[in-house]
C-alpha cells in the first residue's frame, strides 16, 4: 500500500492531503499523518525531511509483531540459559567467583542453582528448562539472544527502556515507532494495541505512550474480555439510531464547513466519525472468541484449569486474531498470578511457576497457529523482560534483578529458527559474548520490519530523535 | 625470541619507580601463559629496571626495531582492527569517546578519559583496564580471548611498538566545535532589533504596526489578507484563545446589541481582567514546566502541594506581574530580599516561582544514586532552558551541543546552580512573618538575657569563664560551636539565626531561666507546635515526607563521603536525615540507612554511609514535634577514642557552668514539687470496681508472663497491667491480639489534683484504641498509644476541670492492625510551686515570659506548604565526561551561556548564584528570553509560532517566519513593561488576528502553509477547552478557584501500581479542567487522545493530532452523555418555544444563531419535542459537530 520512497528525503508540503493519503495508506495512521500535516507548525517544520510514514527502507521480514512482554523479568538461568556450574557451586558465596554489583535490594545470598531441570529440544537441540514444557515443542522456531542486557537495575526505568528506548518517562513506544514509520494497514483497527492480561508494568501506561508523537500513535490499551477498549459501546439504543444521528452532525457539519471554507483539518475530523463508527464494530468483532472452533480454544488453554492461563490464551487468540486483520503492533502484558508478576524477590519456586504456567500454552499455541495459518513468516513475535535476574540468591529463594545478561527470544518474520545468539559467562551474570543492548534488539526489530533505524527519525527538542537514541546495531547474526 | 628485542622507551620522563620484584609478582599471577612466554615476559619485566634507553631518530620520533614492529603488525594490528576501529578510529562513522587508536600518537593523546596508553605502567592504562573488564568494558560486544589480551600486555611491555606512519586522516571527520562561528552563524544570538514598521500600499487594512509588518510580506507576493471574519466568529475566538471558555448565549446576545466601536477592547479588557484568564494561560504554560502532581516511576508517589505552585502561576498571570519578575521568581523567587506578598493573605508569592524547578519524575529506590541526580539535572535544565531561553542545553550534558553554540561546559556550568540548591517543602504563609517574629525574637532575648546577667552580677553571682571547644580536627565536617561563614544553613529561623554560645541565659519550654553550657545548635522551644499543612494527598511513601522538616531544618554544609563513618553529636529528640547527591524520595530497599532517629539518651549518633563513598551530601536535623535537638558537630571517620575527648570536653564545659546553673536555679526560677497519689495501678491483680465490657480486656489485668513474647518489653510498673492485645482463645480465623473490642471504665471520682498521669501504649487510633477522660459523658482529654507496644508516660493537665465528677475509660474499638491498648498506673498529681529567692529577677523573668508570649501570638504556626528551593553550599560541578556519572572531569564553576555572558565565571558572592543568573536570563541584552516568550504568544493566539518550533530557536528548529515582526513585538514588549496581557492584547485586536478562516485558493496556491498569515485557518480546541466548554453549555461549571486537586474519574481500564485509591467524580465537580488532579501514570484519557502532552518535558506546542479516540469520546463517553443531559434540562427550562430553545443551544454552543437550514434540519431530530430524550439527542448531536471543537 505504501509508495516506497528510496529514501526519507521527500517535502511534505508538495503534498496535498489527498496525495499523502492516497501514497501512504488509508487507516489509521494515514489519519494521523495527515493530521500531521495539517498542523500547520509541523507542516513547515517539514521542510525537513519529512518522515512520518516514510514506509519501508529495504526488505521486509516482518509486517507485523506480537511483543510478548514478561513483566518483572525471567530468570535467564532458569528459563533459556542453563549453568551447570550453578549446580556445582550452589550455596557458595558470589564472591568467591566475580564481583556483585549493587543490586535493588542490596540482599544477596548464596549462588542459586536453578531449581528446574533443562534439557535440549527439536531437532535443533534448543535447551529449554522444564518451566516450560509447551514452548519447548517449539524450540525450532526461536532464536534466543542469551546476551541481552539493559542498562537499568529498576523495573520503571527497564520498562521504559525496553519499550521506548530510554529510561525516563515520555518517549513514544516501539509500536508508535513502528506505526510512525510504516502506518497501519487495518482500517478499522488501531495500528498499536496492547492488550492488557491484568498488569500494567510499573512506569504505567507511558510504556505504550506516544511521548512526543501525536496521539494518534498510543498504544490502544484492551482488556481480552468485554468490549475491550473505552468508549466503544454506542450509548444508542441501536445502529441505526446512532447513523441517524451521526448523518444530521454529518449535514451541519457541512453547513457550517461552507462558512469557513475548506481546510483539512476540518475534512479529516469528519472522516474520523466514519472510521470511529466502523471501529464500534470492528473491536467486538476481533474480540469475540465465539466463532473460533473448539479445538483451536482448547489449544490455546481457553478451557484450562488455571484461570491466568485462560486469560493469556485469550489473549494470544485475540493476538492472533488481530493480526489476521492486519493490527502492525501487538503487545501482550501478563495477567495477574497472585504473585508479583515474574519479578521474584522471594518464593522464586511457586512465582516464576505460576508465571510460566500462564504463558506457556498460550504461547505455543500462538507460534503453532501462526505457523499452520503461514502468517509466522510475516509475523515477528518477541518475548522479553525488561532485565533477567540474578544468579544468586536474594536472601534465600528469591532472584534480585541483573540488567548485565539476560535471555530473550525472538521467532518467525525473518529470524534465523532454533538458535542461540551471544551468551553470559559461566554463571549466566553478565553477558559477555556478542553482548546485545536493548538498542540493538529494537534496531533489529525495525530491521525485520524493513525499517532503517537510523533513518525512521522524528525531530523534537533540538533532535532528531530515533527509537534507538543514538546507538544500536542490527544483530544479523538471528537474521535469515 | 622476544627477550632477544631491544627496547627503547617513549618519554625522556621515565624512571623506573617501581621495583621489579613487583612486576614479576603481578606477572605470575597470569595463568594461561606458556613458559617461555612467562619467561619473556618476566626478563621483558626484568628489562624495566635498568636505565632506559631512547633512539631518537632526529625528527622526535621514537623508532622501534624490526622486530617489535613486526609483532604489532603481525599481531597487535589486526585486533585493533577487528575489535576497535569500528568506534575508535577515524574511519569510525561515529568516534566514541573521542578516543582514536589508530595511531601510537592518538592513543597516547586518549579521549575523553585521558591516555588509552602508558607504556610506564601498563597494567594501569586505561586499555588494559578496559580489555579486561576492569572499569570499562571493551570491546563492548565481549570480552577478548585471554591471549589476545596478553598480546596487548606485551605489546605495552615492548613500549607499544609502532612504525612511523601519517596520522591517519579522512574527509568529513568530526567538525571542531568553534563557539564563536556558531554564534555568528545563527540568527537567534544576533541582538533585538528595533525594526521600522515597513510602508504598505493598503494603508487602510493595518490597525497596528504588527499589521504591517504582515501585509508588506504578502504584499511582495502580490497577495491580500483575507477578509475580516465575522464578529461573532472573532468573538468566539477571544473567549477561548484568552480565558479558555465559550461566552455564554447571554454574553453573545449582549455582544451582537453592542454596536459601538470599542466593542472588541471592551470585551477583551473583561477577557483580560477575567481570573478564568489565568487559569487559561495558566495551562499553557503548565505544559512549559511538565507539571504534574506525582513523581511516576513505580509506584506514582505524591509529589506534595504540587497544586500550590499551579495556583501560583494562575495568580501570576492574572496579576499580569512583568515577566522578568515572573523569571526572576522561577530561578531564584527564594533569595528575593522584598518577596512579593500575597496582597490579601500577605504570603510569600515569589518562592512559590522555583517550585517549578521540581515538578519532574521522581525514582524511589535508585541503584546509583549519582546517576540518578544526573538524571534529575538534566532534566530541570532541559526544561529551564527550553522554557525561558528556547534552547536546548540539555544536548550539550554528553558532548558539546551538535549544531548550537552551547559547549558542553556550559551544562555544566549551570549545573553547579543545582548542586548548589536543595528541595524543600516550604511554609509559604508562614514564612516571611515568622522571619520578623525570630528577628524580634533574638532583641527580645539578649535584652532581657543581659539585663538579667546585671541583676545576677548585682548580687555577686559569679559567672564561669567561657570554655571555648579546644579539639579541633580535619575530620570535622563542621562544628556548631564555631562554624565556618555560610556553614550555618537552615530552612526556617526555629534555630535562630547562628548558634547559641556558651554561657547564655535563656528560657526553656517550662519558662525557666537556663545557662547554656556550651555553644551548640539547637531550636528554641519557642517554635514548637508548627505545623505544616499538606492537601490532596493521594499516595506518598516517601519516609522523608512523614518528618516535621518543613520550616523546621538545620542543614549541614555540603560534603564529600570520604569515610563511611559519620558520627554526629547530639542532644535531644528528632531525626538525621542524609541527603546524598540531592535524592529524596527515601521509599523502597535501598537508601533507608540515609535517615537516622535521635533519642533522648543518644549522644553520639553512627551513620554507616559506606555505600556513598566518593558521593557528596548534606544532612539534615530535624527535630521531633514539641522536642528540641542540638547538634555540636559533625565528623567523618573519628576514632573511639576522639569521641571520648569530645565527650570529656562536654563534660568539663557542664561541669564548668553545674554549680551556676543550680545557683542560678534557685535565684530566679521558681521550683515545683509533685506529689503523687496512685488510682488504679491494678496491683490487686483483678480490675475492682472498673467496669470491664467487651471481650477485649479479659477478665483480669495482665502480667509479663500473660502477654505474648513478641510484645517485648511493655515498660509496665509492680506485676499488673491493662492489655487489650492478650491473646486468648476467640473463634477461629480471628486475629485475637487486635480483633477483639472492648471497654474498660474507671468508678466516678472527683477532680482534685493538677494532672492526671498514666503510662499508655499499643495503637494509634484516635478515638479507637485509646483513653478517654469523660466529665458529663464527654470525653475532654482523650490519649492513643503510637503504634508501639511499649507504654509511655502521659499526663493531663486538669487543673481547669477541679471540683468536676469525672470516670477514665479505656477504650479498644479497633479490630484491624494495632487494634490494642495497654495502660497502667493511674495517678493524680498535685503540683505544688514555689517561688524563687530573688523577687527582682523574678519580675524580669515573668516579664521576659510574658513578652515571649505576647511575641508568639505574632507568629503564625500552621502555614501549606508548597515544593520550592533553596540555598544549599554554594557549589561548582563537575564536568562529566560524555555524560557518565561515574566519570567526573575539571569542575566548570557557575556561569551563563557563554554565547551570551561568556567565559568568565559568574562573581558569586555567597550560595548558589541562582540571583545572578536571573539577572542575566532577564537582561534586555540577552537576545533569547524576549524573543522566546513573545513568540509563544502569538503561538497560543495564532496556532503557530512566528518561530514555529517555540521550544527551539537552535539550529535544528525553525527559522523565524518573519524576524522583523519577531524583533517588533519583542521590542514592543521590553517597552511596555514586559506585560503578558498588554502583548496579548496588541495581538488580538490587529488586523492579523482578526482575519477570517476563508482562504483565498490564489493565496494557497502560492502560499500552501500559510507561512505568510493570509488567513486564519481553523483552530481544533484542546482537551481542556473542550470539557471546559461541555462544562460551560450545561450550565454546571463550577467556579471555583485553586485548591487541592479534584482527583482524577478512574475508568477500568486505568490501571496500574500507585492507581489512586479514590476515583474523582464524573463531572470533576464541574471544576475547570485545569483543577483535575494530573497522575503521572494515570493521565486522562480523555486529555491524552486531545493531546495534552504527558508531562515530561517543555511542550510548547502540542500536537493536534486526529484519531477515532476522540470521536469515540464524544460520541460515547459518559462524561459527555451525562454533560448533554444537563445542557438539556436547562433548555427544556429555558424557554418552552423549540425554536428558542435551539436558537439559545446555537448561541451557547457556537456563539452565532443558527441558520434556517441549520434549524430545520435540527429540528428534524425532534420528531416528539415534547419527549425530552430527543433534547438530549439533539444536545449530543451539536456537541459533535466539528464547530464545537474548533474556532472558525
Amino acid at each position: 500500500m505504501f509508495q516506497n520512497y528510496p529514501c526519507h528525503r521527500y517535502r511534505s508540503q508538495t503534498l496535498s492531503r489527498r496525495s499523502m493519503l492516497q501514497q501512504c495508506s488509508s487507516g489509521f495512521a494515514a489519519l494521523a499523518l495527515s493530521a500531521l500535516s495539517l498542523d500547520r507548525a509541523f507542516a513547515s517544520e517539514s521542510t525537513e525531511p519529512g518522515r512520518a510514514g516514510h514506509g519501508p527502507h529495504h526488505q521486509v521480514r516482518a509486517k507485523n509483531v506480537i511483543f510478548l512482554y514478561m513483566d518483572g523479568g525471567p530468570s535467564q538461568v532458569d528459563t533459556f540459559d542453563p549453568k551447570p556450574l550453578l549446580d556445582k557451586y550452589n550455596g557458595r558465596d558470589p564472591a568467591e567467583f566475580f564481583t556483585v554489583e549493587p543490586t535493588q535490594f542490596n540482599n544477596n545470598g548464596k549462588v542459586l542453582a536453578s531449581l528446574w531441570k533443562f534439557q535440549q529440544h527439536g531437532a535443533s537441540g534448543l535447551p529449554v528448562s522444564s518451566l516450560f514444557p509447551n514452548i519447548a515443542t517449539c524450540a525450532d522456531d526461536l532464536a534466543v539472544i542469551r546476551s541481552m542486557t539493559s542498562e537499568f537495575p529498576e523495573h520503571t526505568f527497564a520498562n521504559y527502556f525496553l519499550h521506548t528506548g530510554s529510561g525516563l518517562q515520555g518517549r513514544p513506544s516501539m509500536g508508535a515507532w513502528v506505526n510512525y514509520g510504516l502506518g497501519s494497514e487495518c482500517q478499522d483497527l488501531p495500528g498499536f494495541v496492547v492488550l492488557n492480561g491484568g498488569l500494567i508494568p510499573p512506569g504505567g501506561l507511558d510504556c505504550f505512550g506516544s511521548g512526543f508523537l501525536p496521539a494518534s500513535f498510543q498504544g490502544s490499551v484492551f482488556k481480552p474480555s468485554g468490549t475491550g477498549v473505552a468508549n466503544i459501546e454506542r450509548t444508542e439504543v441501536n445502529s441505526q439510531s446512532q447513523r441517524r444521528k451521526l448523518d444530521i452532525v454529518k449535514q451541519l457539519d457541512q453547513l457550517a464547513g461552507k462558512e469557513v471554507g475548506k481546510h483539512d483539518a476540518l475534512e479529516s475530523a469528519i472522516r474520523n466519525y466514519e472510521l470511529a463508527f466502523a471501529m464500534q464494530m470492528a473491536v467486538p468483532e476481533v474480540m469475540s472468541l465465539t466463532n473460533e472452533p473448539q479445538h483451536i480454544k482448547t489449544m490455546y488453554g481457553l478451557d484450562a484449569e488455571y484461570e491466568p492461563t485462560r486469560i493469556y490464551g485469550a489473549q494470544c487468540l485475540i493476538a492472533r486474531r488481530m493480526i489476521e486483520k492486519g493490527v502492525r503492533f501487538i503487545e501482550l502484558t501478563c495477567p495477574r498470578v497472585g504473585g508479583d508478576r515474574w519479578d521474584q524477590h522471594a518464593n522464586l519456586k511457586e512465582g516464576h511457576e505460576n508465571n510460566a504456567r500462564a504463558v506457556d500454552q498460550p504461547i505455543a499455541a500462538l507460534l503453532k497457529d501462526l505457523k499452520q495459518r503461514d502468517l509466522l513468516k510475516d509475523t515477528l513475535v518477541v518475548w522479553a523482560g525488561e532485565f533477567g535476574r540474578t544468579p544468586f540468591a536474594q536472601g534465600s529463594d528469591g532472584r534480585d534483578h541483573n540488567p548485565f545478561g539476560f535471555s530473550v527470544w525472538l521467532a518467525g518474520g525473518g529470524v534465523k529458527p532454533g538458535i542461540t545468539y551471544g551468551a553470559t559467562d559461566d554463571f549466566g551474570y553478565k553477558a559477555i559474548e556478542n553482548r546485545a543492548e536493548m538498542h540493538d534488539l529494537h534496531a533489529t526489530i525495525l530491521h525485520l520490519m524493513g525499517v532503517d533505524h537510523t533513518r525512521s527519525t522524528f525531530r523534537f527538542g533540538g533532535r532528531d530523535m530515533r527509537l534507538t537514541d543514538v546507538k544500536g546495531h542490527v544483530i544479523h547474526d538471528i537474521i535469515s | 625470541m622476544y627477550w632477544k628485542l631491544s627496547k627503547r622507551w617513549n618519554g625522556s620522563s621515565f624512571s623506573c619507580t617501581q621495583s621489579s620484584g613487583m612486576r614479576i609478582t603481578a606477572f605470575s599471577e597470569a595463568t594461561h601463559l606458556c613458559i617461555v612466554l612467562s619467561l619473556a615476559l618476566v626478563l621483558s619485566a626484568l628489562s624495566r629496571s635498568l636505565p632506559a634507553q631512547q633512539t631518537n631518530n632526529g625528527d622526535g620520533e621514537i623508532s622501534f626495531s624490526a622486530a617489535d614492529i613486526a609483532f604489532f603488525e603481525n599481531k597487535v594490528r589486526p585486533l585493533l582492527v577487528e575489535h576497535c576501529y569500528e568506534c575508535h578510529s577515524v574511519k569510525s562513522p561515529k568516534l566514541k569517546a573521542s578516543l582514536r587508536v589508530d595511531s601510537r600518537q592518538a592513543m597516547i593523546k586518549g579521549g575523553d578519559s585521558g591516555a588509552a596508553i602508558d607504556v610506564e605502567h601498563p597494567d594501569e592504562s586505561l586499555l588494559m583496564q578496559a580489555i579486561t573488564y576492569e572499569g570499562y568494558e571493551m570491546p563492548p560486544k565481549g570480552k577478548l580471548s585471554d591471549e589476545a589480551i596478553q598480546t596487548f600486555r606485551r605489546w605495552l611491555e615492548l613500549g607499544a611498538p609502532w612504525p612511523a606512519e601519517a596520522e591517519p586522516t579522512v574527509a568529513g571527520s568530526e567538525p571542531k566545535f568553534d563557539l564563536q562561528k556558531r554564534v555568528a552563524e545563527h540568527w537567534m544570538w544576533k541582538p533585538v532589533q528595533n525594526p521600522p514598521i515597513p510602508a504598505v500600499q493598503n494603508r487602510d487594512w493595518p490597525k497596528s504596526d504588527a499589521d504591517h509588518f504582515i501585509l508588506r510580506e504578502l504584499e511582495q507576493v502580490g497577495l491580500t489578507p483575507a477578509k475580516k471574519a465575522d464578529r461573532l466568529a472573532i468573538l468566539r475566538r477571544l473567549y477561548f484563545d484568552i480565558i479558555g471558555l465559550p461566552p455564554t448565549a447571554e454574553q453573545v446576545a449582549a455582544f451582537i446589541e453592542d454596536s459601538s466601536p470599542q466593542a472588541f477592547e471592551n470585551v477583551v479588557d473583561q477577557l483580560l481582567n477575567s481570573p478564568h484568564f489565568g487559569e487559561r494561560w495558566g495551562r499553557h504554560w503548565l505544559d512549559l514546566v511538565r507539571y504534574a502532581e506525582s513523581r511516576g516511576h513505580e509506584f506514582d508517589n505524591d509529589s506534595p502541594n504540587a497544586y500550590q505552585y499551579r495556583d501560583y502561576i494562575i495568580r501570576a498571570l492574572n496579576t499580569d506581574i512583568p515577566y522578568d519578575q515572573l523569571v526572576r521568581e522561577h530561578i531564584a523567587g527564594d533569595l528575593i530580599q522584598q518577596p512579593r506578598l500575597h496582597p490579601d493573605k500577605n504570603f510569600n508569592e515569589s518562592i512559590l516561582g522555583t517550585g517549578f524547578w521540581f515538578l519532574g519524575e521522581w525514582v524511589h529506590s535508585p541503584v546509583d544514586v549519582r546517576k540518578d541526580e544526573a538524571d534529575r539535572f538534566d532534566n530541570m535544565l532541559d526544561v529551564m532552558s527550553k522554557t525561558f531561553l528556547g534552547v536546548t542545553v540539555a544536548c550539550a550534558r554528553c558532548h558539546d551541543h551538535k549544531f548550537d553554540a552551547i559547549s558542553s561546559n556550559d551544562y555544566y556550568a549551570l549545573s553547579g546552580f543545582l548542586q548548589s540548591s536543595d528541595y524543600r517543602q516550604v511554609p509559604f504563609e508562614s514564612m516571611e512573618q515568622n522571619r520578623l517574629v525570630a528577628e524580634k525574637l533574638q532583641l527580645l532575648d539578649q535584652e532581657f538575657g543581659n539585663e538579667l546577667k546585671k541583676i545576677l552580677v548585682d548580687v555577686e553571682l559569679n559567672f564561669p569563664t567561657p570554655q571555648p571547644r579546644a579539639i579541633r580536627s580535619d575530620k570535622f565536617i563542621v562544628d556548631y560551636s564555631n562554624p565556618a561563614a555560610g556553614d550555618f544553613i537552615q530552612d526556617g529561623v526555629i534555630f535562630g539565626f547562628a548558634p547559641r554560645t556558651q554561657g547564655e541565659l535563656y528560657l526553656d519550654n517550662n519558662g525557666s531561666v537556663k545557662i547554656r553550657p556550651a555553644t551548640v545548635a539547637v531550636n528554641d522551644s519557642f517554635w514548637q507546635g508548627l505545623k505544616a499543612i499538606t492537601e490532596g494527598a493521594v499516595q506518598n511513601s516517601s519516609q522523608l515526607d512523614q518528618l516535621p522538616k518543613p520550616g523546621r531544618t538545620l542543614r549541614s554544609p555540603t560534603f564529600e563521603v570520604t569515610d563511611g563513618n559519620l558520627f554526629c553529636r547530639v542532644e535531644g529528640k528528632g531525626h538525621i536525615v542524609a541527603c546524598v547527591d540531592s535524592h529524596r524520595l527515601i521509599a523502597g530497599p535501598l537508601h533507608g540507612d540515609t535517615i537516622r532517629g535521635v533519642n533522648e539518651t543518644d549522644r553520639w549518633i553512627h551513620m554507616n554511609l559506606k555505600r556513598y563513598m566518593g558521593h557528596r551530601l548534606h544532612l539534615e536535623f530535624v527535630p521531633a514535634d514539641s522536642a528540641t535537638l542540638a547538634i555540636h558537630l559533625v565528623a567523618q571517620g573519628i576514632s573511639d577514642e576522639e569521641r571520648r575527648q569530645i565527650d570529656e570536653e562536654l563534660n568539663r564545659q557542664e561541669v564548668a557552668y553545674q554549680v551556676f546553673a543550680q545557683t542560678l536555679d534557685s535565684l530566679v526560677n521558681p521550683t515545683v514539687e509533685r506529689r503523687r497519689t496512685i488510682f488504679a495501678d491494678f496491683e490487686s491483680g483483678s480490675y475492682g470496681n472498673w467496669t470491664v465490657q467487651g471481650e477485649a480486656f479479659g477478665r483480669e489485668p495482665q502480667t509479663a508472663q500473660t502477654i505474648a513474647d513478641y510484645q517485648g518489653d511493655v515498660n509496665h510498673r509492680g506485676k499488673f497491667f491493662v492489655n487489650s492485645h492478650n491473646i486468648r482463645k476467640v473463634e477461629p480465623n480471628k486475629a485475637a491480639g487486635d480483633q477483639l473490642i472492648g471497654t474498660l471504665t474507671s468508678p466516678e471520682f472527683t477532680i482534685e489534683c493538677d494532672e492526671i498521669e498514666f503510662l499508655i501504649g499499643g495503637g494509634a487510633h484516635a478515638g479507637k484504641t485509646c483513653v478517654n477522660l469523660l466529665v458529663d459523658g464527654k470525653v475532654v482529654h482523650s490519649a492513643t498509644g503510637r503504634d508501639n507496644n511499649r507504654m509511655n508516660e502521659h499526663s493531663w493537665d486538669v487543673k481547669a476541670l477541679r471540683g468536676q465528677r469525672a470516670k477514665i475509660e479505656v477504650v479498644d474499638a479497633f479490630e484491624g492492625g494495632w487494634g490494642n491498648i495497654g495502660v497502667d498506673d493511674f495517678a493524680f498529681v498535685h503540683l505544688n510551686t514555689k517561688p524563687p529567692s530573688n523577687s527582682k529577677a523574678q519580675q524580669l523573668v515573668s516579664r521576659w515570659n510574658q513578652q515571649r508570649s505576647q511575641l508568639k501570638s505574632e507568629a503564625l504556626f500552621a502555614s501549606h506548604t508548597a515544593p520550592a528551593m533553596m540555598d544549599g553550599t554554594g557549589e561548582n560541578d563537575h564536568l562529566l565526561i560524555r555524560g557518565n556519572p561515574g566519570k567526573p572531569g575539571k569542575l566548570e564553576p557557575r556561569r551563563f551561556l557563554s554565547a551570551i555572558s561568556g567565559e568568565e565565571p559568574m562573581p558569586i558572592p555567597v550560595g548558589s548564584g541562582r540571583m545572578q543568573l536571573a539577572e542575566w536570563i532577564n537582561s534586555p541584552t540577552n537576545p533569547l528570553t524576549h524573543r522566546v516568550i513573545v513568540n509563544r504568544i502569538w503561538h497560543y493566539l495564532m496556532g503557530r509560532g512566528i518561530v514555529p518550533t517555540v521550544d527551539d530557536f537552535g539550529v535544528l528548529g525553525q527559522r523565524p517566519s518573519n524576524p522583523a515582526l519577531l524583533d517588533h513585538l519583542t521590542t514592543r514588549f521590553l517597552a511596555d513593561g514586559r506585560s503578558l496581557k498588554k502583548m496579548i492584547r496588541y495581538i488580538v485586536l490587529s488586523q492579523t488576528y482578526q482575519m477570517s478562516s476563508q482562504s483565498d485558493p490564489n493565496a494557497v496556491a502560492k502560499d500552501p502553509n500559510n507561512l505568510l498569515w493570509h488567513h486564519r485557518p481553523p483552530k481544533r480546541l484542546e482537551g481542556e477547552a473542550i470539557r471546559d466548554a461541555l462544562l460551560t453549555i450545561s450550565g454546571t461549571l463550577s467556579t471555583k478557584q485553586f485548591g487541592p486537586p479534584v482527583p482524577i474519574h478512574l475508568t477500568p481500564f486505568m490501571d496500574g501500581r500507585g492507581r489512586p485509591g479514590v476515583s474523582g467524580p464524573l463531572d470533576g465537580e464541574g471544576r475547570r479542567s485545569i483543577y483535575i488532579s494530573v497522575r503521572r501514570n494515570f493521565i486522562s484519557p480523555w486529555m491524552l487522545a486531545f493531546d495534552t502532552p504527558v508531562p515530561f518535558s517543555t511542550m510548547g506546542r502540542r500536537n493536534v493530532s486526529n484519531v477515532p479516540a476522540q470521536a469515540l469520546i464524544l460520541m460515547n463517553d459518559p462524561f459527555v452523555l451525562q454533560q448533554a443531559a444537563q445542557w438539556r434540562n436547562r433548555i427544556l427550562a429555558y424557554s418552552s418555544n423549540s425554536q428558542e430553545r435551539i436558537h439559545y443551544m446555537y448561541l451557547s454552543a457556537f456563539a452565532r444563531p443558527p441558520s434556517d437550514e441549520e434549524l430545520a434540519i435540527a429540528s428534524s431530530v425532534l420528531i416528539d419535542p415534547n419527549d425530552p430524550q430527543q433534547w438530549v439527542d439533539l444536545a449530543h448531536v451539536l456537541i459533535n459537530t466539528k464547530e464545537f471543537i474548533f474556532l472558525r
